[in-house]
């Protein structure tokens, strides 16, 4: 417990904590000291010089952001001399900051405009012209800078510097021609750029895609929560017209003593929202007629034909025959009623894993996100949560910047990390590592430091040292499970702190998991007295003729689903097949009923966070065209059409909320024998002389990423990323065409980046591209094996080359 | 009863016969008000045809009856309307919610939107009283003022002077600050304006003198 001092602030005794800053201290009495620069979740700068304070005994006037509380200090935040240097500040800041306020993005939430009303004069004193610096300067493919507006406070800066720790923004030149640039001119990309827009109090930056769209004053923003990822980030979603303007974070409101780490939001909630009005939106319920041709239908027309198929494909092939897959878009209120539906019918064949993985929910393993905060080692095994769950991520790289926890990574391809950490390649086999490294530990053996030790025994030797360890998981892989189990079980017991975090693939998985749309798993995560197929099995069932009716809700396996093979086969075969979508996506091409939905910020529901925390939906914004219905109101139709005992919308939300209590899922274990996968058979890999990894990317996607035309610019372009040694071995270079292929399928229009990131002999193609499927080159066999073609040399090589040989 | 006093009141009836007549003959004849009468709107222009407004929603915000609405969008250099980087891509009054106090002609940086002297917009829908930018901003050649293009900041030069010109307690000169206004004063034939120093007097000056 940190000292107490006691200030006299304005005339009033306040105790605060010994080193607190003045301006914070001065919160305390309601006392609003004005500002630019200063920024709770930012380190003190001290460059606007705005917050001026006297405190007795010192004749100038001092930092409130930059100047500690000590016992007995008499301040004043509230009198003429520091009236005088406000204004005075004011006045300076406005000798070149234009007048365009009525054309500027922040007017009307800008707080150099209410600064300038409470301590500007109606005219300037200057007569000199202005200094005329360049508008509209295009940062990045995000971001405009308008540097005459911009006041130098740098928070952007610093938020680059020391949340994101990337460094892409720099402040360049000096004096009054300061401005803020990117380091070596490159374009900035970050994945958290947007956050910059909003902690710049003036208009200086912007965002391309609300740029001049409205005022502040025309928006009705709603609390509503980001279900683009598992981190499941509370998100301001403002509308107008019914259509979704922006999204942003307001600090203030959602997380006003917020930790710097946590709460930020992403690019991709915050410039992937244009999809809602895109053109190229599902209106009305489809059957499709042929093999290319799609008649529309009436809702009612829609839902008896599915309704009354899947009835029949029950009657005659018996239950078995039906099967489900949810997606991460679905509420925890429609898993349940999906699960519900299926298991009304009489089968237990429905799944929400898409990504081979086993679990989304960690159970009684589990660390708390802020439990990042002060781990000592935090080891990332296979995953990415750079791309999969940005803002999490943010707090990992908190931990290790700020409070020197040591990050490993265990996995394939090296994940760009701004961050210090220690790479371990485990070739597929990370679990053997962990079980190596765990042994070691076990034995208590302290092995001296060398050069050219294996990974294995550096591990041990970093967790012997650990006093607290976070696994971050991607819960793929039962070895691994055990692996984790194993490991915790270890530090438990010798009294360190110690869970894993399961960073899942589908946004919602949690949710799905506890909702019981698992085949072993009712809701609740009570176990099903008979577990049904799960994900694997039933596309296996579906391959060989036996599912006969498949239900897709707010997924896309032929384009996530690893195992491309399979996923091709089982949707060729599946005579009937259900999709909900809002968009024509690959899996809703190959399905029989298309139904469109609504999107997640045009629904009610609940979510689950990859912590466990229970979120609720609200409804943002409307569709602009047709007549979607949520994926609950098709889930209620179809039960009732086929006659089921469907629960009350009130009785729906008691029974989703007692399936998320918190203590059931701590309860869980994900090592319990009833989660045992479908195996797939062994089989010889395909040919080829390169091991492909698929690289996720946080914009990928064939859904709301693929067809949002503001969003295009973001989109990663298909790549190839080669180790510079093959490049050289292949003659190669960076920015040539080549297609990947072995002797299942191709990936075409792959652009070579050399990068060190991949092994030799490795190639990384980013995966769930529609241009460019990766998974095609699967099949059962685990690793996938392909060539790589050279199509076109160079990058604006117009002669097409043909395909060459290696 | 007296007779005579029956006489005496149609005596004052029948002496108004041969007074002036205090009713003006409108629709042919209409009786000129104040030049910052609050009337139908117009969008301006600048002289080289840019549209004054930049679709700052500040006469949106700025209107006590929601009349207003704005949609702003970027300037580009193939695509420009207005000087500066922000124009109104929608630009619409609802002429029957609008209650003519003139706060968006106040609020307008830029005076684009202003209030004429014109106050016939009678229509049988009312869709068609949405006045939308193709019926509210002024033919192209009408534009006044320079735009100011290369100016930081765009705020033109000649900011205040439609209010300036409007006023006046003179209506002739009052209505030529604004394209509407010059159109009643000029669209000979059906409609009469009190000009001294020319156009069509079918009325009697002094008749019009002060009328509201």
């Amino acid at each position: 417990m940190a000292k107490t001092v006691t200030v006299t602030i304005d005339g009033v005794k306040v105790e605060a904590p010994e080193g607190e800053l003045m301006i914070e201290a001065a919160k305390r009495i309601g006392h609003h000291v004005p500002n630019f620069c200063y920024y709770p979740k930012l380190e003190p700068a001290g460059l606007c010089r705005m917050c001026l304070i006297r405190i007795e005994g010192q004749p100038k006037l001092q930092l409130g952001c930059n100047t500690r509380v000590t016992d007995g200090m008499v301040i004043d935040t509230i009198s003429e001399a520091v009236e005088t240097g406000r204004r005075a500040q004011v006045e300076f800041l406005l000798l070149n900051h234009p007048l365009d306020c009525p054309v500027c993005d922040k007017g009307g939430e800008c707080v150099l405009q209410d600064y300038a009303m409470a301590y500007g004069d109606v005219a300037s004193r200057s007569g000199m012209p202005k200094m005329n610096k360049p508008k509209a300067v295009d940062l990045g493919p995000t971001i405009v800078l308008d540097e005459q507006r911009c006041v130098l406070c740098q928070r952007c800066v610093r938020f680059d510097n020391e949340i994101t720790w990337e460094r892409n923004l720099v402040t360049a030149s000096r004096g009054v021609y300061t401005i803020i640039a990117t380091e070596g001119d490159q374009p900035y990309d970050s994945y958290f750029s947007g956050n910059t827009t909003e902690l710049c109090p003036v208009g200086a930056l912007t965002s391309k895609t609300y740029r001049f769209k409205a005022r502040p004053w025309d928006v009705t923003p709603t609390l509503t929560v980001c279900t683009q990822c598992p981190v499941g980030c509370s998100t301001f979603a403002d509308s107008r017209f019914d259509v979704l303007q922006r999204t942003r974070y307001d600090h203030e409101t959602i997380d006003p003593h917020g930790d710097p780490a946590g709460d930020w939001i992403c690019d991709r909630v915050r410039y992937n929202i244009s999809y809602l009005t895109d053109e190229r939106r599902l209106n009305t319920p489809m059957v499709r007629s042929g093999e290319d041709q799609w008649v529309d239908l009436a809702w009612s027309d829609a839902i008896d034909l599915a309704a009354s198929t899947l009835k029949d494909a029950a009657e005659h092939f018996g239950p078995q025959a039906i099967g489900a897959i949810g997606g991460g878009r679905l509420t925890n209120q429609e898993a349940y009623l999906l699960q519900h539906v299926v298991r009304g019918l009489g089968s237990a064949n429905v799944d929400y894993r898409l990504h081979d993985e086993l679990t989304a929910t960690p159970g009684r393993l589990a660390a708390q996100v802020h439990d990042l905060d002060d781990a000592s080692l935090i080891i990332e095994l296979g995953t990415n949560s750079v791309e999969l769950a940005p803002v999490f991520d943010l707090r990992v790289r908190y931990a290790v910047e700020r409070r020197g926890a040591t990050l490993v990574h265990l996995g394939d391809v090296k994940p760009n990390w701004p961050v210090h950490f220690r790479h371990f390649p485990t070739e597929g086999d990370a679990a053997s590592m962990l079980n190596e490294a765990a042994e070691n530990v076990r034995r208590g053996e302290d092995l001296p430091k060398r050069a050219g030790e294996p990974p294995a025994q550096t591990l041990a030797r970093l967790l012997r040292g650990a006093e607290r360890v976070v696994v971050i998981w991607d819960g793929r892989g039962a070895s691994e499970a055990a692996a984790i189990e194993r490991l915790i079980g270890l530090l438990r017991d010798a009294d360190k702190g110690a869970g894993v975090i399961v960073v899942g693939y589908a946004a919602n998985a949690r949710g799905a998991e506890s909702m019981g749309m698992h085949p072993a798993l009712q809701p609740g995560y009570r176990p099903a007295p008979q577990a049904g197929l799960d994900t694997e099995g039933m596309l296996r069932a579906s391959a060989s003729g036996e599912l006969k009716a498949l239900l897709i809700f707010g997924a896309n396996p032929l384009l996530a689903y690893p195992n491309g093979a399979l996923v091709r086969a089982a949707l060729e075969r599946v005579p009937f097949i259900v999709t909900t979508e809002l968009f024509m996506t690959q899996t809703a091409v190959k399905s029989h009923v298309v139904l469109p939905v609504k999107a997640a910020f045009e629904k009610t529901g609940s979510t689950t966070t990859m912590d466990g925390e229970v979120k609720q939906l609200a409804i943002s914004c409307a569709p602009q065209a047709g007549e979607p219905l949520t994926d609950r109101e098709v889930l209620a139709l179809l039960g009732d059409a086929m006659g089921l005992q469907m629960p009350s919308d009130s009785e729906l939300e008691q029974l989703a909320a007692a399936a998320a209590a918190p203590e059931l899922a701590r309860a869980f274990s994900f090592t319990s024998p009833v989660l045992a996968r479908t195996v797939r058979p062994a089989a010889t890999p395909a040919q080829g002389a390169f091991t492909v990894h698929s690289v996720p990317r946080l914009y990928a996607g064939g859904g709301t990423s693929a067809h949002d035309t503001a969003f295009e610019p973001l989109r990663p372009h298909p790549t190839a990323y080669l180790h510079p040694g093959d490049v050289e071995e292949l003659g190669l270079e960076d920015g040539d065409t080549v297609t990947v292929r072995n002797g299942l399928g191709a990936v075409d229009g792959l652009t070579v980046v050399t990068s060190k990131k991949v092994a030799r002999g490795s190639i990384g193609v980013i995966a769930e591209l529609p241009e460019a499927p990766v998974n095609v080159l699967a099949d059962d066999c685990g690793s996938v094996h392909a060539d790589v073609v050279l199509i076109r040399k160079g990058r604006q090589a117009l002669n097409l080359a043909g395909a060459q040989g290696e | 009863m007296n007779i005579i006093a029956i006489f005496k009141g149609l005596a004052t009836t029948f002496g108004y016969m041969f007074r002036r007549k205090a009713t003006i003959d409108y629709p042919f004849v209409k009786r000129a008000h104040a030049s910052r009468f609050h009337g139908l709107h117009e969008l301006r222009r600048y002289e080289d045809g840019m549209e004054r407004c930049i679709g700052c929603e500040l006469c949106q915000i700025a209107c006590p009856a929601n009349a207003i609405t704005v949609v702003g969008a970027e300037n580009t250099p193939e695509d420009r309307h207005s000087p500066g980087e922000r124009y109104a891509y929608r630009y619409e009054i609802d002429e029957l919610r609008c209650i003519f106090c003139g706060m968006c002609e106040e609020a307008c940086p830029t005076d684009a939107i202003t209030l004429t002297p014109r106050f016939e917009m009678a229509n049988y829908t009312r869709s068609s009283l949405i006045y939308d930018k193709s019926k509210l901003l002024v033919p192209a050649e009408f534009g006044v003022g320079e735009s100011p293009l290369e100016r930081p900041g765009g705020l033109p030069a000649d900011l205040g002077e439609v209010a300036r010109v409007k006023s006046t307690m003179e209506p002739e000169k009052g209505y030529l600050a604004t394209w509407r206004g010059i159109d009643i004063l000029t669209s000979k034939g059906k409609t009469y304006m009190p000009t001294p120093a020319g156009g069509e007097l079918v009325g009697e000056p002094e008749q019009l003198k002060g009328g509201q």
